[in-house]
């Protein structure tokens, strides 16, 4: 009893401090004055500020444990992704009946014959002219972590040229990586045979060697693909057209995960391996690399054909009146 | 502007579900084929709630409005590839394919002729003019713009390429969209993947009248406005011009809305209100005046076609409103008047100016 009254005490406490900021009763706030500035010793003073600060955080952190014991709901924190302005093609449920439209147009797009499991796909991945070590060893790391892929040098050919040949030798995608000072800048996707293409920024490429791993890590198993927050019907056309590269059904004894998780419009991708702890509740995971961040710019009904290609949806030339509110989303 | 209870919109998809769409913010019915494919081609049929829907898959569908039903299926068709156009002529239903072959469908029999195309040659747009029945205009891909009498068979107008660059090249035209000119039935306009608008005049020469040249855009459709001699052009990147055809051809404004490639354009004959799809699974109506996007629909699918159809105000209705205000006072004055000759007319005028103000307090009174 007594300590649930003293509780009380405190709860009013500190209510009371977190309401007085303009002060009604007539009494007069002081500037918050450090306590320690008038110790003239450097080192005393810094130690002390540093104890004071220590206890605070302290406190503040055994408050958090309380308010979580006591099972008080857990607070949402104001994001600019959380407060996002609604999209009015967000899709929450396929199933739902007012749904069927979308549905029906799954059932019968492009992608309908990968999701039917009825091919495997079959991967080119290629680059610009001239690709330097980086993009090189990027697209070289790309077909460890896409089954059945293969890295070719593109030989001076176009990219319409490519397609055709790719068509005739039954590959289902391609890769082209684009590079620009050293480092690799853009990713065109074509699906094949009839599209669509999609044309990707790519920044913060980090290369296995760059983030201290071994290319030896990665297995020959097929990964799974894991795809996160793509819920508009832009994001979930780019979700299918990524999910495609990937044969449908992974190898589990592999426990290697691919991940493109959407966040602010920009795709990041990670791959890791993970493992479970003894008692198989925990699981750990361990990145194995490369990793890349992708931004959509275009995407392009049909193979690519940029100059005369209708486009579903670009960016280009309207990102004024496209980007208006950094609280608004297109994937 | 307020479109609410003024149109009812059909709308083809890429997966061939045909949507309808009567007065905005209204629940979109739809209705889904057993054979899906793109809608290609959809235009008014021979009476008035008849639609016409050609298919990608070599396949026509005549369906009712007013039933909602698809009534009748046109299959193995002479020639191959899509069905670029479709369009009523009297009884009979022309198809066009983009091998370039030309069926005149009848319910008894059917008639076809070829356009004679180049190898790599396609047929791409049709145009079929309400005002001059019998005559169609083609074109596509190496395939200038050509007018047809479908009866005949024969090539009534064809267009002269536009001739040479500065190189020595030959300056390619693949048509588009074609759209006649209300005003005169003479003059086509065509919009082309290399980004001209071109206007033809039969009566004066081979070569167009008007070019309008934009070097980064490549047209996907084009719709004659309400204005005299203007058009609407859409573009592959999303914008939608309105140009001037008049000598010579200038862009009036420019709608910059749009996320995805336009994909067809319809203008109301009267009104400054334009309707169109996009690639971007958006319906939207502008307003040409001042720029105004003024209703904007999100139909889940990919749209390739629209069908605009003005409803007719139910007329009714205002007659009953009309008597309403009827002031029964004011007859019963009117009727107790005496028909007067010339010679009272002063005193009587003033009678009844005085009676009225009696009537008039007592109104007053009463409320």
């Amino acid at each position: 009893m007594s300590s649930g009254e003293k509780h009380e005490v405190v709860d009013v406490k500190s209510t009371a401090n977190n309401e007085l900021k303009p002060s009604k009763s007539g009494g007069i706030l002081f500037p918050n004055e450090n306590k320690y500035s008038h110790i003239k010793n450097k080192l005393v003073r810094s130690q002390q500020y540093q104890k004071a600060k220590r206890e605070k955080k302290k406190a503040k952190k055994l408050a958090k444990k309380q308010q979580d014991n006591e099972g008080a709901s857990k607070k949402v924190p104001h994001t600019i992704e959380s407060l996002r302005i609604k999209d009015e093609t967000t899709v929450d449920d396929v199933n739902a009946e007012e749904n069927e439209l979308i549905r029906n147009d799954f059932d019968n797009d492009e992608f309908s014959e990968y999701y039917k499991q009825t091919y495997e796909p079959k991967v080119l991945i290629t680059y610009a002219d001239n690709p330097m070590r980086k993009t090189r060893i990027f697209g070289r790391e790309l077909t460890r972590i896409i089954p059945n892929s293969v890295s070719l040098y593109r030989n001076r050919s176009g990219v319409k040229k490519i397609v055709k040949s790719a068509i005739k030798k039954e590959f289902t995608d391609i890769l082209i990586i684009n590079e620009n000072k050293k480092e690799p800048d853009g990713l065109l996707v074509i699906h094949l045979p009839d599209g669509p293409t999609a044309h990707f920024k790519v920044s913060n490429v980090r290369i296995t060697t760059e983030l201290r791993k071994n290319h030896k890590d990665i297995t020959a198993h097929r990964p799974e693909v894991i795809l996160n927050n793509f819920t508009t019907r832009l994001g979930l056309t780019v979700g299918r057209m990524l999910g495609a590269l990937f044969h449908y059904s992974p190898e589990f004894v592999g426990q290697r995960a691919v991940t493109f998780h959407n966040q602010r419009d920009y795709i990041f991708f990670r791959h890791y391996r993970y493992g479970f702890d003894n008692d198989g509740k925990k699981a750990k995971l361990k990145e194995l690399g490369p990793r890349f961040t992708l931004k959509l710019r275009s995407l392009q009904k049909g193979t690519f054909d940029s100059k005369y290609g209708q486009f579903e949806w670009i960016i280009d030339g309207r990102r004024h009146t496209m980007e208006t509110s950094r609280r608004k989303f297109n994937l | 502007m307020d479109i609410s209870n003024k149109y009812c919109f059909y709308v083809g998809t890429a997966r061939g579900a045909l949507q309808c769409m009567c007065t905005p913010d209204e629940k979109v019915s739809y209705s889904i084929p057993e054979q899906q494919s793109e809608i290609t081609a959809l235009e008014w049929g021979r009476s008035e709630d008849e639609i016409i829907i050609g298919y990608k898959n070599e396949q026509v569908d005549l369906y009712n409005a007013v039933a909602n039903k698809y009534t009748k299926t046109i299959s193995k068709l002479e020639g191959e590839g899509p069905i670029v156009g479709v369009a009523p002529i009297n009884k009979s239903i022309i198809i066009a394919k983009q091998e370039g072959i030309i069926t005149i469908w009848n319910r008894k029999k059917s008639d076809y002729f070829s356009i004679n195309l180049e190898e790599n040659g396609t047929l791409d747009a049709l145009l079929c003019n309400k005002n001059r029945e019998n005559v169609v205009g083609t074109g596509g891909e190496c395939n200038d713009f050509k007018l047809w009498h479908v009866e005949t068979k024969q090539c009534i107008f064809k267009a002269k390429s536009l001739g040479h660059d500065e190189l020595n090249l030959p300056i390619p035209t693949s048509v588009r969209g074609i759209a006649s000119v209300p005003e005169n039935e003479k003059l086509n306009a065509c919009a082309t993947k290399e980004g001209h608008v071109l206007l033809y005049d039969e009566r004066a020469q081979r070569r167009p009248v008007v070019k309008f040249f934009e070097k980064k855009a490549s047209y996907t459709c084009i719709a004659s406005a309400f204005r005299e001699r203007q058009c609407l052009v859409g573009t592959t990147k999303g914008y939608m011009q309105l140009l001037d055809l008049r000598a010579p051809g200038k862009c009036l404004k420019t709608f910059t809305t749009f996320t995805g490639s336009i994909t067809s354009i319809v203008c109301d004959p009267v009104e400054p209100l334009v309707a169109t799809t996009s690639l971007d699974r958006f319906l939207r109506v502008h307003n040409l005046e001042n720029k105004d996007l003024v209703y904007k629909a999100f139909l889940k699918q990919n749209l390739t076609r629209i069908l605009m159809k003005p409803l007719v105000k139910e007329e009714p209705e205002t007659e009953e409103t009309a008597p309403q205000p009827v002031d029964e006072e004011y007859e019963e004055l009117f009727d107790n008047m005496e028909t007067v000759s010339d010679k009272q007319v002063s005193k009587q005028k003033r009678k009844s100016e005085s009676e009225k103000a009696v009537k008039k307090k007592k109104k007053i009174k009463a409320a």
